[in-house]
């Protein structure tokens, strides 16, 4: 009988988006609070990391090709952490105008860098890849995030199609006249196109301004009161989640690992 | 004795900043309404027209308490109230202005939350109990949504939608808080034939006062038995719609041409 209750439970089972979003907030914050040179721990935080992966169920080639492309910036932040700490000194290259310097401490906050942020980094995507950004957004808004930032953040998403659009409009005028394609032509074409954007922006910010403006709007966004309620699957994994972090935490702060 | 005016106005002007040199020294207005007074009274449906840059949008956005107040003199009432910024918010309840593009309108995430903005915002602010009330909400948003022919698009992006439908959408927004003027600046812009004549034939049914400002002379002489004409910012004609669009002198006079479905009458 339990096991039918539970089979019932996980059919069809998808992870609510406000479920998603707890989770993948309390890794990081779990994530970020591992001391520096703790490889352990870190490692130990991997089977969250992929039990993530495998609960978020996000398709396999979109969850790494978004992976590959963010994985880049921590990567080129971090490139020159070796560099800029003090420490005991383990290399360094004697160039003609000056001498670079890789310490231990840097090479350490180096690689808890890369790891923390590639670990991150694997949620994230997998989070943006299992979730279309409408239900990221209404997520945000039913865990009762502060309603300005999720509005900025949606009127952020509504703007990118806008300006898609516009900016498509400007490279169609741009071609139909440039009849002598030379870089710099292009280029030129295409500075006045990303200032046009702008001021179009501006004007397209200005009107929906009013627009909520002349519907009563006076800073505040108010929600209708959705109270949708989780899924109990949903809820189980969440507890199961933070039951998990919460021991990890207590092996690594008991220098168990 | 005639009733109390929607919307009384009196010895309106409006002037934009034109430049500002960085000293402050010399700043340049540009006036674009010269003393508009117009009276509009509850029911009655009322078509601006103009030649482009004639203050057509200008008029309607004062009317809806949309721009600076101090650009501005002269006196607007609605239904009995002077518009200023003290009592703009209790004001702007009772004007539903639609803009010319509906993407101006449709900022949200689904058309339920765009058609809910209002009416929540408003209820909000009156400290209605009905603003928590999901079931009051989703049933004046499907209201709203019946009217113009949307109903169970709630859940839909309104990006995604066509523009005939944003066009009705943005209506929407503004039904569900029920305001008793309707404001709509060029409502038959890029609509094609048929979705144009079915947003007149709304229009012409419903019960609020409505104020459209539009170039589509066509659409004056279907939608309304008043117009009045505005150009370079002065009030030339406030009669009966007909009787202007037959008289082509006096369009021709005001950079104004005899509407298609008039011209092989005269």
């Amino acid at each position: 009988m339990a096991s039918k209750n539970i089979k019932h439970i996980f059919k069809g089972f998808r992870l609510d988006s406000r479920v998603k979003l707890i989770t993948v907030f309390i890794f990081l914050v779990f994530i970020a609070s591992v001391s520096k040179g703790d490889y352990r721990a870190l490692c130990l935080y991997l089977i969250p990391c992929f039990a993530i992966i495998i609960f978020f169920r996000p398709p396999f080639y979109l969850f790494l090709k978004r992976f590959l492309i963010v994985s880049l910036f921590p990567l080129s932040v971090s490139v020159f952490l070796p560099f800029t700490n003090s420490g005991e000194l383990l290399y360094s290259f004697n160039l003609f105008f000056f001498t670079l310097k890789i310490t231990e401490n840097g090479m350490t906050i180096f690689f808890t860098t890369i790891i923390k942020s590639i670990l991150s980094v694997v949620v994230l995507a997998a989070l943006v890849s299992s979730t279309g950004e409408l239900e990221i957004i209404g997520g945000l808004r039913k865990i009762r995030f502060p309603s300005v930032l999720v509005s900025i953040i949606f009127l952020m998403y509504r703007y990118l199609f806008l300006i898609r659009d516009e900016a498509r409009t400007g490279i169609l005028a741009i071609n139909s006249r440039v009849f002598h394609k030379s870089y710099s032509n292009i280029n030129r074409q295409l500075a006045f196109l990303a200032g046009n954007l702008f001021i179009k922006s501006h004007d397209r910010a200005e009107n929906i301004y009013k627009s909520m403006e002349s519907r009563g709007f006076t800073g505040d966004f108010n929600n209708p009161a959705d109270e949708n309620k989780i899924n109990p699957a949903s809820l189980i994994v969440l507890s199961l989640f933070i039951t998990t972090l919460a021991g990890f935490k207590c092996l690594e702060l008991l220098r168990l690992v | 004795m005639q009733s109390q005016a929607s919307i009384e106005i009196e010895n309106l002007r409006y002037r934009y900043l034109s430049s500002k040199r960085l000293n402050g020294a010399d700043i340049v207005y540009r006036e674009v309404l010269r003393g508009i007074d117009l009276r509009v009274f509850p029911g009655e449906k009322v078509s601006v027209i103009g030649p482009n840059g004639a203050g057509k949008s200008t008029l309607l956005l004062n009317i809806a308490g949309l721009l600076d107040e101090k650009y501005r003199s002269g006196s607007i009432f609605i239904s009995g109230i002077e518009l200023n910024h003290r009592n703009i918010y209790s004001i702007r309840e009772k004007i539903g202005f639609v803009f010319q593009d509906p993407n101006d309108q449709l900022f949200s995430t689904s058309v339920f939350d765009d058609v809910a903005f209002g009416l929540l915002n408003f209820l909000k602010k009156k400290r209605d109990s009905r603003a928590k009330d999901i079931n009051y909400i989703r049933h004046k948003v499907s209201e709203a949504l019946s009217k113009v022919n949307l109903f169970g698009l709630e859940d839909e992006v309104p990006y995604f939608l066509s523009f005939g439908e944003k066009k009705l959408a943005a209506l929407a927004t503004v039904l569900s808080y029920d305001p008793e003027i309707l404001v709509l600046d060029e409502p038959s812009s890029n609509l094609d034939p048929k979705n144009r004549e079915d947003f007149i034939k709304l229009l012409k049914n419903m019960d609020n006062t409505i104020v459209i400002a539009t170039h589509d002379l066509d659409l004056a002489y279907e939608f309304s038995e008043r117009t009045v004409i505005l150009n370079r910012g002065n009030l030339v004609f406030d009669g009966c719609t007909e009787s202007v669009l037959c008289n082509r002198k006096f369009l021709e006079n005001n950079d104004l041409r005899v509407p298609l479905s008039l011209k092989k009458n005269l």
